[in-house]
């Protein structure tokens, strides 16, 4: 449980929530009196504690289901300061923690890292293997006889149902509610330019360009108009979406614009959705919410839910109110967002975790189809051969 | 740290209202969960995306089906106008096409039809003047506009706040593309209709179903008004110089009248049950908060009031809001800018008053010490938060609104004498309050 927010700040800017950001407002307010008729009240913070969404009852209802999980769960820290939490996967010592938060920006992993287990024991642990789709990666303690965390993976719980985050201690991190079921929300195939589009009297004006993005990069300025992609006439928002989204990333597409009076064709390479920091309103909006976690989106099963959660509290196990674990949260992505991976998902990725790897499925499914191609051509080549000296004979038959 | 010095400012009063902390056990959880996902279910098909049909047309965001024939309830933000061509987006991803209709800029309440012949799914309304704080509510919409991977998330959270229009404000969290979206009660009810955001996750602020309803006519007949505004507590608002009850039932029981203000000068007395209120039947205080809204300071009301066994008919001649802390060319001194009506009630014209720099709040032994302001006269005089007060200069105070009265119809930086209770302990204590 967080500390109740006495100092939060009341009502300091109000936000309308139109999703493309046109119909988009903002505009100061002042503190409104809450009582009737101007008697003061200084107040709304105190409401807002005491009919919190987690209260501390609630909270305490909890404990009793997250007896299990939480001595399943341990905190990793980094110097001593909290980082993420890590899943006890396997009584050999192995856990599972969110990878970005024990790695740098650059991807450079975390050094002096140490997990601290619900009995108040600190291990030094050391990062055997990633997983970059799921964000997830695998450590390694020195120990034996750990407790693993039990997976549910037949439990699917329905939008609606309530969720608590295990820590290692008593008290659950964060209480919530499934919002969307597992969905696929990977989009790694599809290219992004990092740009939004207004349609202005039939002009497709650029009103954003991310600040580091395919579109910055290509030299793509706010208040280009957007006339086509690879010759084809882009007329609406629509057009524009549907028509990149048939583009890979790293594909290069000729965008022709206009600025002031002048035509200009920039050639822009696309990249993945992750690698566009956009920093659109849309991000604003989300972080006055709260800091988000780097790595939030694009996983490739993940629970949405809407525990209000900090990126340093992800890596942990979710349960249901059955008791069950039904998942690891991997992100807090946005104000109404958290993620995390069912536990269905983790059990397949955790067909090999003795060897201090990730199962790869799709690696191995991969790796038999390069295995057959090279038969194949095993086979023609020996076919080639058979055929070329059949030839060879019969050319020799033929001269005089 | 502007809020923290905001709350110690004035005299503060925890306004403890509706059900506090209830127990909440397993089961309480469990029978909660049943229901949110039985509403989710049932709901979910007449959560619609609401977006504009012309390109060159601001708006996108959600809006619920409220009748068989396609009536849609959205915010006037996501409509903008009236006759704006619409396509309205099912969960399922099927599309319609649709029309604004009215639209109240002030409230956020906006209204739109489903043009297309068809019986849609609809939900029913239920009442928001009847919620009790600290209920528990759910929120969904297309937050970010309509995706097909996902269908419309379920946010459950809690009513804590409802500002003098009856806004309803609640910690089920909301993002671009929710306004417009429905706020359901756990019986599956619209109550609420989402419109923005306020900083921290918690503060999420939806248009009051029955504050739409009040505007109900005007909406289906097209009507576009007001301006955007977040705060329905300002300057033009008329005050009566009266405490109400929140929770009363046919008719508004008044809690108690302020002396020389618009109340006490009508003759309106503590005890009294407002049953008409300009002319028209109030149910209860909401109702009359919205009727109240629509008047002007100056402006005379008849008022019909239940008095024991008598009714009674009152002219009620409507005052102004006191300003806060201007000097005296009447300018907020600019290092507060923005910080509003922070101090108690004070009659009339803006001047220096008492300064108590403590929060009062509600507790069950009495009115209790909160935060002391740490340089305030409070913290000089040797008063702690937890100390419960009893008494002030001789006169018993049972909560902070009657601490609040006795302190203010002193002179600033008059002494008072405190008598109050530290872990049970009696104890006296002169204070010298302070000016603001």
């Amino acid at each position: 449980m967080k500390p109740p927010l006495l100092h939060r700040p009341l009502l300091l800017a109000g936000w309308l929530l139109a999703a493309t950001g046109w119909g988009f407002a903002k505009e100061p307010a002042t503190p409104e009196d809450e009582s009737a008729d101007g008697v003061a009240a200084a107040v709304s913070d105190r409401a807002q504690d005491q009919f919190s969404r987690e209260t501390p009852e609630m909270a305490a209802a909890w404990s009793s289901l997250l007896e299990t999980a939480r001595r399943s769960t341990a905190r990793i820290l980094r110097e001593g300061k909290p980082i993420a939490l890590a899943t006890t996967v396997n009584e050999k010592g192995w856990l599972l923690t969110k990878s970005s938060e024990v790695h740098d920006s650059k991807g450079k992993p975390l050094v002096n890292l140490s997990a601290q287990f619900s009995g108040g024991i600190t291990l030094d642990v050391k990062i055997t293997d990633i997983h970059a789709r799921y964000d997830l990666a695998l450590l390694k303690v020195e120990a034996r006889g750990l407790t693993p965390v039990e997976w549910d993976t037949a439990a699917t719980p329905a939008p609606g149902s309530y969720l608590a985050a295990a820590g290692p201690e008593r008290l659950p991190v964060a209480i919530g509610v499934v919002s969307v079921a597992p969905r696929n929300m990977d989009e790694s195939h599809k290219g992004f330019l990092g740009i939004s589009l207004e349609n202005e009297e039939g002009n497709l004006r650029i009103r954003e360009v991310g600040t580091d993005s395919a579109a910055s990069e290509a030299g793509l300025l706010k208040d280009d108009v957007l006339i086509s992609i690879n010759g084809q006439s882009i007329n609406t928002v629509s057009d524009f979406i549907q028509k990149i989204a048939t583009h890979k990333p790293y594909d290069t597409v000729k965008v022709l614009i206009r600025r002031g009076q002048e035509d200009k064709e920039l050639s822009a390479t696309l990249r993945r959705r992750e690698e566009n920091h956009v920093g659109l309103i849309e991000d604003a909006r989300n972080l006055m919410s709260g800091a988000l976690s780097r790595n939030r989106t694009g996983y490739p099963a993940a629970l949405q839910h809407d525990m209000f959660l900090e990126p340093a509290e992800c890596g942990g196990p979710v349960i249901d109110l059955a008791g069950h674990v039904v998942g690891i949260n991997i992100a807090r992505s946005g104000r109404i967002e958290c993620f995390a991976i069912p536990s269905a998902t983790i059990v397949e990725l955790l067909k090999k975790v003795e060897t201090g790897k990730f199962a790869r499925p799709e690696l191995d499914d991969l790796r038999n189809e390069v295995k057959n191609a090279e038969a194949l051509l095993e086979r023609v080549r020996k076919d080639t051969d058979r055929l070329k000296s059949q030839l060879k004979d019969a050319e020799g038959g033929e001269s005089p | 740290m502007k809020s923290f010095r905001f709350l110690l400012l004035g005299l503060g009063m925890w306004l403890a209202a509706g059900p506090s902390a209830q127990a909440e056990g397993l089961d309480e959880l469990r029978a909660r969960e049943e229901k949110v996902k039985a509403i989710v279910q049932r709901v979910m098909p007449c959560v619609v995306a609401v977006t504009s049909a012309d390109e060159d047309k601001p708006g996108s965001g959600s809006g619920v089906i409220v009748s068989k024939d396609g009536l849609i309830l959205t915010a006037a933000h996501v409509t903008q106008a009236t006759g704006n061509n619409l396509t309205i987006i099912f969960p399922d991803g099927r599309r319609v096409k649709g029309t604004s209709l009215g639209a109240n800029r002030t409230t956020d309440a906006g209204m739109a039809r489903i043009t297309e012949p068809g019986d849609w799914p609809f939900v029913e309304m239920g009442s928001s003047d009847l919620l009790k704080l600290g209920e528990w509510v759910v929120a969904m919409g297309h937050p970010g506009g309509y995706s097909y991977e996902r269908r419309p998330p379920v946010r459950l959270g809690r009513v804590w706040r409802r500002d003098l229009d009856g806004a309803l404000f609640t910690s089920c969290p909301l993002i671009g593309g929710d306004s417009g979206g429905p706020l359901f009660d756990l019986e599956g009810r619209v109550i609420g209709i989402h419109s923005s955001i306020h900083g921290s996750v918690e503060m999420n602020r939806h248009v009051a179903i029955d504050t739409l309803r009040f505007d109900w006519e005007k909406l289906e007949k097209d009507q576009t008004w007001g301006k955007v505004s977040f705060n329905s507590s300002n300057e033009t608002r008329p005050i009566t110089g009266a405490l109400f009850d929140r929770e009363s039932r046919d008719g508004v029981v008044v809690k108690q009248v302020f002396e020389d203000l618009p109340a006490a000068k009508a003759g309106l007395k503590s005890g009294d049950v407002v049953k008409k209120f300009d002319g028209e039947e109030v149910a209860n205080f909401h109702a009359m908060q919205r009727l109240l809204g629509r008047r002007k300071p100056g402006d005379v009301v008849p008022l019909a009031v239940q008095r024991g066994d008598e009714l009674v008919d009152l002219q009620l001649e409507l005052g102004r809001r006191f300003l806060p802390r201007r000097d005296g060319q009447g300018n907020v001194p600019s290092d507060e800018p923005e910080e509003g009506p922070s101090v108690p009630f004070v009659p009339e014209a803006p001047g220096p008053r008492p300064w108590l720099g403590a929060a009062v709040e509600l507790s069950a032994d009495g009115p209790r010490l909160g935060l002391l302001s740490p340089e305030g006269p409070a913290a000089k005089a040797g008063l702690k938060p937890g100390d419960v007060l009893t008494k002030i200069n001789g006169t018993a105070v049972k909560d902070a609104t009657e601490v609040s009265d006795v302190l203010l119809a002193l002179p600033p930086e008059a002494t008072a004498t405190f008598e109050l209770k530290r872990e049970g302990q009696p104890l006296s204590l002169e204070v010298k309050l302070g000016k603001k």
